[in-house]
C-alpha cells in the first residue's frame, strides 16, 4: 500500500508519493538555503493563508509550496499514467492519475518540477 | 448539380466512405463524427480541472475507473454563442490512439447520408472549424461539418 500526501491547490487536487518528501515545513521555517517553488503562484490559483511546505529529497534542497488541506492518503490503488492526450504534462511535473471515486489526484513529479 | 456545386470528387473519398455519422452542436454551428470513431454518449459530469492548460481542455474525469479527459470543443475552435456551462451530453471518441470526451450541449441523431448531402468543405463557417473538417453535410439542421477526428485531437492535446 503507498502513501501519499494530498493537498487542494486552488480547484487542483495534486499527490505526491510520501517516499520523496523529506519533511514538512512551515513557511517561516523557509531558508534561503532552500530552492523553493510554489505552486499556487506556478498555476496561477489562489495560495491558501496557511499552505504546507515540503522538502523533497530529490532535488535536494528543493521544497515546495502547496496549499492546505493537505493530508495523508494510504492507497492501493495504482496510479494511471497520463492518456496519450495529455502526455504533455509530463513536461511540466505531473507524472500520473490516482483515480479515486470522489476526485481524480494528480501525481506530482517533483524532479520534473525543478528541472 | 450547377457548376459552382461542389463535387463529390473533391470529398476525400475515405470520409465520404465513412457513413453513417453522429451530429451534435460546436457552439453555434452543427458538426459530425463517424460513428467508428464514436465509442459511447453519456451524460455531462463536471470534470476535475487540470493545472497548465489550454481552455478548451476541461479537465479530466474518472469515467469506468480509466482517465478521460475533456475537450471543449466550442473553445477550441471559437465557435460559442453561449457561455461555458450548457453542457448536456459527452460523446466519447477515439482515434490516432487517444480517447478524448468531448462535450456538448446536444446530440442530435445518427445518419447515413444520402451521396448528394455529402460536400466538399464550402459553407462551413468559422476558419477553425473549417480547417478540422473534411467534408460537409448539407441537412435539415443546416451546414454540418464533418470532422477529422485525428486531426482534431492532435491539434487540441497538451504538447
Amino acid at each position: 500500500m503507498a502513501a501519499f500526501l494530498v493537498s487542494e491547490i486552488g480547484p487542483y487536487h495534486v499527490a505526491i508519493e510520501a517516499q520523496h518528501i523529506a519533511r514538512i515545513l512551515r513557511e517561516s521555517e523557509l531558508t534561503s538555503e532552500l530552492n523553493c517553488l510554489a505552486l499556487p503562484t506556478m498555476w496561477r490559483t489562489t495560495t491558501a493563508p496557511e499552505p504546507y511546505v515540503v522538502e523533497l529529497l530529490s532535488p535536494e534542497k528543493c521544497c515546495l509550496i502547496l496549499g492546505a488541506q493537505t493530508r495523508y492518503l494510504h492507497s492501493q490503488l495504482v496510479p494511471e499514467r497520463l492518456p496519450t492526450f495529455l502526455e504533455g504534462l509530463q513536461e511540466q511535473g505531473l507524472l500520473a492519475l490516482l483515480l479515486l471515486e470522489t476526485e481524480t489526484l494528480y501525481l506530482l513529479d517533483p524532479a520534473r518540477l525543478f528541472q | 448539380m450547377s457548376e459552382q456545386e461542389p463535387s463529390l470528387d473533391s470529398v476525400d473519398e475515405q470520409f465520404f466512405e465513412v457513413t453513417p455519422v453522429a451530429l451534435l452542436t460546436c457552439g453555434e454551428f452543427w458538426v459530425a463524427f463517424p460513428v467508428h470513431e464514436i465509442e459511447e454518449i453519456t451524460e455531462w459530469r463536471q470534470p476535475s480541472p487540470l493545472p497548465g492548460v489550454d481552455a478548451h481542455i476541461s479537465g479530466v474525469l474518472n469515467f469506468r475507473g480509466r482517465a478521460l479527459p475533456l475537450l471543449d470543443l466550442a473553445a477550441l475552435l471559437n465557435t460559442r454563442a453561449s457561455p461555458r456551462g450548457a453542457f448536456q451530453r459527452i460523446v466519447i471518441v477515439n482515434a490516432a490512439s487517444m480517447r478524448v470526451g468531448i462535450e456538448t450541449e446536444r446530440v442530435s441523431r445518427i445518419i447515413d447520408a444520402r451521396p448528394d448531402e455529402w460536400h466538399a468543405v464550402e459553407a462551413v463557417q468559422g476558419d477553425r472549424l473549417r480547417a478540422v473538417c473534411v467534408a460537409e453535410l448539407r441537412l435539415k439542421e443546416g451546414v454540418v461539418g464533418v470532422l477529422d477526428t485525428a486531426l482534431l485531437l492532435e491539434l487540441a492535446r497538451v504538447r
